[in-house]
């Protein structure tokens, strides 16, 4: 209200009706919360999103249209609300179809002295959070895939010492060492498992198969953290800038049997 | 020179409690409690939601006794668990709380932030209650508090003191021995439990995989024309391998759970997650049911079927989108829908899930319960689970 009054200009008089036909307008829900925390006033964008009409809303604890695994969260953050608090919350609605949909709050006091009533904006996020998880159970599914395979997938520096900028969790089945340990050299390096007899063997053919921008296949012999010694397969080929400079090497090492 | 001491005490001890019983009315002299006693008695419970009560009853009749009438504090032991939203309060036989002042005992310790304030006003349809909490312990994410409710004033703080230092005392000692022993027994049970769940996975379970593969060939070559006489026999004998081995496998999959969770949603929250790791399918979960309302038989079994219909849903449906959800249909009836957006159930072509569904139908029947099993809305399938509640099996 205050913020109408600011941006109008002094001669245009903003009658209530147009001031209800602005706020109703709106494609978020505007809302109203009295000091027990019941809604007083609500824009028409609630009945848009929830399929609940307004006068059915209006008088009840807002609570009542939470999911209840909300409840504890919204709670909290009516506890915590003091005068300056401008505060953000995410959501479930329970529509009148018994769908969901998430929605974020923004809510705060409408007058900085006194803790009621209180004002809210809802916008409706239920696409996004949908988006969210088909992106999350996208990388989640590969996330896993990679990390079960019986096999180290990588991504190296060409250094003598291949130090590791992502190993996948079958580095352990293979070599014995955590993909923690691998990792940027924290602990130990590949370059530092190969038998030293393969190593120049290894080092040579790799800045063959870089300098023909092809893919190399190698075998030789790595120390387990066991200290036994067995025979890998190791596949990969460079990573290039578009200038054709080497950024980096991607393979995937198997154990021969 | 000790026993003097010990005497001297026990005549001051005597002597304040008599001068308090000179002030109320009705005083008689009762048998002294021995708190060790109700320590061990507590400790040593094995419903301690049977137990506690007696228990305060006999430290609320102490505290009768010995207080005035407008002093005498209302004992009340208070198992807060903030992680999950749950209050349990207990009470003395005599007492019966109001709804509402369980509720608001339920907001001011477990919902919003533990109390710190020495006195804490609650207040109920009729009258005002004044709370001294006494913070006894905290036990895995369970805070357990001792609390006196007073009607009217207030006593002098020395005076409670005075009394409650023993009744704290023997609360705590009680209570923290039983959560250890609890924790014990439950221990004991898991062990036992996966340990029977290993041996039947190394060992029945081998040699049932081994049988199913050798009676499903079997089968195949009995369909040669000069064993089809045989047929009939090796189809049913491929038949029933393959369901011993299911049976095999469910009974495997149910000791883990048991072992899994105690409540149902979390049990669905971890057999999600599980899920979640096997495939690219988004699972959505809308529990909107209160904690702990099923028995845990019932909360086995619903969990049962719950994974076995998000087993198919990975395995068969070709689904992109599933959505697990548990909610109250009215205060009697609970309903459990998994819906996905698959491409729905062939009753002709799952062979393989027949047992799956069969067995998902008897575990429904066992606690009273009808599994549905429709296409979805927006095409896929739709299982239904409902369940009368209060129907104990």
């Amino acid at each position: 209200m205050a913020l109408l009054n600011w941006t109008r200009k002094p001669s245009t008089r903003v009658s209530d009706n147009q001031l209800a036909a602005i706020v109703d307008s709106l494609n978020d829900v505007v809302m109203m919360l009295d000091n027990h925390h019941h809604i007083q006033m609500l824009n028409r964008c609630w009945e848009t999103i929830t399929g609940i009409p307004v006068r059915e809303a209006l008088n009840r604890p807002f609570s009542d249209f939470l999911h209840p695994e909300d409840i504890p969260n919204w709670s909290k953050l009516l506890q915590s609300m003091g005068p300056e608090s401008n505060e953000l919350i995410w959501f479930r609605l329970i529509c009148d179809t018994g769908e969901l949909r998430w929605c974020e709050m923004r809510i705060q006091q409408m007058n900085a002295d006194v803790t009621s009533p209180l004002s809210a904006t809802i916008c409706d996020i239920t696409p996004q959070v949908r988006n969210d998880q088909v992106t999350n159970a996208n990388h989640r599914s590969l996330q896993s895939l990679v990390d079960r395979l019986p096999a180290m997938l990588y991504r190296a520096r060409n250094n003598i010492s291949w130090t590791m900028e992502y190993v996948s969790q079958g580095c352990e089945l293979v070599t014995g060492y955590s993909a923690e340990q691998l990792l940027n050299q924290s602990q130990i390096s590949l370059g530092s498992i190969i038998h030293p007899d393969d190593a120049s063997y290894v080092w040579e053919n790799v800045q063959i198969g870089l300098q023909a921008q092809t893919t190399f296949d190698l075998k030789y012999r790595l120390t387990k953290a066991d200290g036994s010694e067995i025979i890998v397969q190791d596949t990969a080929r460079g990573l290039y800038s578009e200038s054709g400079m080497v950024l980096g090497i991607e393979g995937i090492i198997l154990q021969c049997i | 020179m000790i026993s003097i001491k010990l005497k001297l005490w026990q005549s001051i001890q005597e002597w304040v409690i008599n001068l308090f019983r000179g002030v109320t009315k009705n005083a008689t002299p009762s048998t002294p409690l021995d708190y060790n006693d109700l320590a061990f008695t507590l400790a040593a419970a094995s419903e301690i939601s049977k137990t506690l009560p007696l228990v305060l009853t006999r430290f609320q009749e102490q505290l009768n006794d010995v207080l005035v009438e407008q002093q005498r504090p209302q004992l009340f032991v208070l198992f807060s668990q903030p992680s999950s939203s749950e209050s349990f309060l207990h009470h003395s036989q005599d007492l019966s709380p109001s709804a509402t002042f369980i509720q608001s005992i339920h907001r001011k310790f477990t919902v919003g932030r533990a109390p710190t304030a020495d006195v804490i006003d609650i207040g109920t349809d009729s009258n005002s209650l004044k709370i001294i909490p006494k913070r006894l312990f905290e036990h895995d994410n369970q805070i357990v508090w001792l609390l006196f409710a007073f009607h009217a004033d207030l006593p002098n703080p020395k005076l409670l003191s005075w009394h409650s230092a023993s009744i704290e005392n023997t609360l705590s000692k009680g209570l923290q021995a039983w959560h250890q022993r609890e924790d014990q027994i439950n221990q004991a049970i898991e062990a036992e439990r996966a340990m029977y769940a290993a041996e039947l996975h190394d060992s029945l379970a081998q040699v049932l995989g081994y049988l199913r593969m050798k009676s499903v060939k079997l089968d195949k070559l009995c369909d040669a024309p000069e064993y089809q006489a045989l047929q009939p026999i090796s189809k049913d004998l491929a038949n029933y391998t393959q369901c011993a081995y299911h049976q095999t496998r469910e009974l495997i999959t149910s000791s883990r759970l048991s072992m899994q969770s105690d409540n149902l949603s979390h049990g669905v929250i971890n057999s999600i997650k599980e899920f979640e790791h096997q495939s690219a399918i988004v699972f959505d979960l809308d529990n909107r049911l209160p904690l702990n309302m099923l028995t845990p038989q019932q909360s086995m079994q619903m969990l049962y079927i719950i994974r076995e219909s998000l087993s198919n849903i990975v395995r068969h449906s070709h689904a992109t989108f599933a959505r697990v959800v548990l909610l109250l249909k009215n205060s009697q009836r609970l309903e459990i829908q998994i819906e996905d957006n698959g491409i729905g159930i062939d009753p002709d072509a799952a062979r393989t899930d027949s047992f799956g569904l069969q067995i998902m139908k008897e575990r429904a029947e066992r606690i009273g319960a009808e599994l549905t099993i429709n296409p979805g809305s927006d095409g896929g399938t739709r299982i239904c689970l409902n369940l009368t509640i209060g129907d104990d099996v």
